[in-house]
């Protein structure tokens, strides 16, 4: 890999100290609160507004084993729920002042349910989410969004106003409009940077405040363009799927020549595509329910539809070779759609794999024999030859 | 000029060694706890029969779960994509292969250049596997070569609902104990495998021109029942457990002189 970057480096001393990140211990210091999300949909902006720092929970970078989640979790729940609440229950998550999750899907629910049981947390919101794809919904998301609002007023007595929010929306618009810079630059011939860098940067995105993240960003993204870096490849590849956030796991993929150039993961682009956009008379809380709305291309509330057209629009802007369709087992949100987006993909002439592993494992045994014969299929010939047909 | 393809499985390792487009010879030998010993031993074991020394081998290509770990190879291709070379090497009209190994099992399609054109294989428990045939085989002490033919001698075979090694094993033993002829026993698992490799094969879209690889395509009763669902008529080679050490041999072949030429 070309020279180290000094943003690259702070980012990497910060994921050094995960989970009570530095940049928590410091805000925590300071006498203010930190929440704990559980999902894309968990609005930030309001969490935001109310002075509280939201971080995104998450499990180690390695495959659970068999410990004491096991004692209170289904044996079909999800390997990163699994993963943070062996976390939670072995006191790693114990600064965490509260933990707001959404009903995204049974796993999540369920987590948070036996949490608040246990007394893990001193408190736990689960934020709800309307299904439905209609106008109607919109009210519905207002009531839900008053109620988180409610429940923070009561657990941390903070009163949250309209210029509250309007803040809280620039906080987080700009973190996206820079994750949305750094993404641009991927669509590059060579990009300047690599998809296990970007999921470190991405991962300390989860551990600090949005404004100190937003000005590391910036910091990289003059480093990127003045050094002037170019990371040539074998392939393109993008990821699509659940929760995929361990760096060692991408490196993997890239070792064997293939460069991840767009990540559509829950912890990816799907977690900041797209701002807040307020318009003139709009109430901040309204822009707010239209941007979580159908607008994050997550298999479990959005149209099919609009993920697929999300997909194969990154495709064509990232310059995609193959996907690696990652689905963690038991993922039920993913690994329902994953075969259909197949589909979808192989009618535009674009191979996928469809990868089914444990959240946090590595490109080893045989997860990296199915990578390295997918990117072996993936060669300039195959490729002419699929264009043509 | 020779060259050489080493694949290093999880319970058998096969060595193929080539020259000008011709197999010399190859050898199979149980997979040890080292894969650069087991690789330097299968190889040795290949030539000494025709009198070749390490040094005549000028290129060789690993593969199987140990390819990483053979130092003496030029490069590693995985098993899948091996398969599908040699396969088409050896019968180029095939387009669909299942190869069922010692601890996984594959279905491959591939194209008329024996380039992979998609693959599955079971996730990562070795249920339904060929180790999970050996244990079986243990535990009613038959040996492994015979559960195949006497599986075929069944009047009754016993539905298995499970392929999980642990559950199977105390099924199994539960039933001969019963007085069940191992026979309808052996039926039983042979028809829940040959379930979970079709399963594996319909997802891949199989062709007609379709074969079996693996050292489980030499159970006469698998292949048996495999045919049977799939309802299409398998075409063998000679040795199909050397299937993807042939494709390395194979891949190694182009690559030498590929080298050569450049």
């Amino acid at each position: 890999m070309s020279s180290e970057l000094r943003a690259l480096q702070r980012i990497r001393e910060i994921n050094s100290s995960f989970p009570y990140a530095e940049p928590i211990q410091r805000w925590k210091a300071a006498g203010k609160k930190v929440i704990g999300t559980g999902c894309s949909y968990v609005p930030e902006e309001v969490i935001y507004a109310a002075g509280l720092l939201p971080i995104r929970v998450r499990g180690h970078s390695r495959e659970s084993g068999i410990d004491e989640a096991d004692a209170w979790l289904h044996p079909n729940t999800c390997s990163f729920q699994r993963g943070w609440f062996q976390m939670l229950l072995d006191g790693e998550y114990s600064f965490l002042d509260g933990f707001v999750s959404t009903y995204i899907c049974d796993c999540h629910r369920r987590v948070a349910d036996v949490a608040r049981y246990l007394k893990l947390l001193p408190f736990v919101h689960l934020f709800e989410v309307p299904l439905v794809d209609d106008e109607d919904s919109i009210p519905r998301y207002l009531d839900y969004l008053r109620a988180l609002i409610a429940a923070l007023h009561t657990n941390f007595g903070v009163e949250i106003t309209e210029s509250d929010l309007r803040r809280g929306i620039a906080t987080v618009n700009r973190k996206r409009d820079l994750l949305e810079q750094l993404r641009t630059l991927r669509t590059a011939g060579k990009p300047p940077i690599s998809g296990t860098e970007m999921v470190e940067v991405q991962n300390a995105g989860f551990v600090m405040p949005a404004d100190e993240f937003g000005d590391l960003l910036e910091e990289l993204i003059a480093e990127l363009k003045a050094e002037d870096r170019r990371l040539g490849s074998k392939f393109r590849l993008m990821l699509a799927g659940s929760c995929l956030n361990n760096p060692e796991f991408i490196a993997g993929i890239e070792e064997l020549g293939g460069l991840v150039v767009a990540d559509v993961t829950c912890m990816g682009i799907s977690y900041w595509y797209r701002q807040v956009e307020l318009e003139e008379g709009q109430s901040p809380l309204e822009a707010i329910a239209r941007r979580y709305h159908n607008k994050i291309p997550c298999p479990q509330r959005t149209p099919f539809a609009l993920r697929v057209e999300s997909v194969l629009s990154l495709v064509r802007q990232h310059q995609v070779d193959g996907v690696i369709l990652e689905v963690i087992m038991n993922c039920f949100p993913h690994g329902h759609t994953i075969a259909s987006l197949a589909r979808h993909l192989e009618r535009q002439g674009i191979p996928s794999l469809q990868l089914e592993k444990e959240y946090g494992t590595g490109s080893t045994g045989q997860i990296r024999t199915r990578v390295q014969a997918f990117l072996e299929s993936l060669t300039p010939a195959a490729r002419a030859e699929r264009i043509t047909r | 000029m020779f060259v050489a393809g080493i694949d290093i499985g999880s319970r058998a390792a096969k060595a193929v060694v080539m020259e000008d487009g011709q197999v010399v010879s190859h050898a199979i030998i149980d997979t040890g706890a080292e894969s650069a010993k087991t690789a330097d031993k299968v190889l040795r074991e290949a030539i000494r029969p025709v009198g070749l020394s390490l040094e005549d081998i000028e290129y060789t290509v690993g593969t199987g779960y140990g390819r990483c770990l053979i130092p003496f190879a030029n490069d590693n291709i995985s098993e899948i994509s091996c398969h599908a070379k040699g396969v088409n090497w050896c019968m180029p009209s095939v387009r669909t292969i299942l190869d069922m190994g010692g601890q996984d099992c594959k279905a491959i399609r591939c194209d008329a250049m024996g380039r992979v054109v998609s693959f599955v294989m079971n996730d990562k428990c070795a249920g339904g596997t060929g180790r999970f045939l050996e244990v079986i085989a243990d535990i009613l002490r038959v040996p492994l070569e015979g559960i195949g033919e006497l599986s075929l001698e069944s009047k009754e075979p016993i539905p298995f609902n499970t392929i999980c090694a642990v559950f199977a094993k105390s099924e199994a033993l539960t039933l001969q104990k019963r007085g069940v002829a191992k026979s309808d026993i052996l039926a039983g698992l042979h028809e829940a495998i040959a379930t979970r490799a079709y399963n594996l094969l319909r997802r891949v879209s199989p062709e007609p021109e379709f074969t079996i690889s693996g050292g489980i395509a030499k159970n006469a009763g698998m292949v048996a029942k495999v045919k049977a669902k799939l309802k299409l008529e398998p075409v063998f080679w000679d040795e199909p457990q050397i299937m993807g050490a042939l494709g390395a041999a194979v891949f190694a072949a182009e690559r030498s002189a590929l080298a050569a030429s450049a």
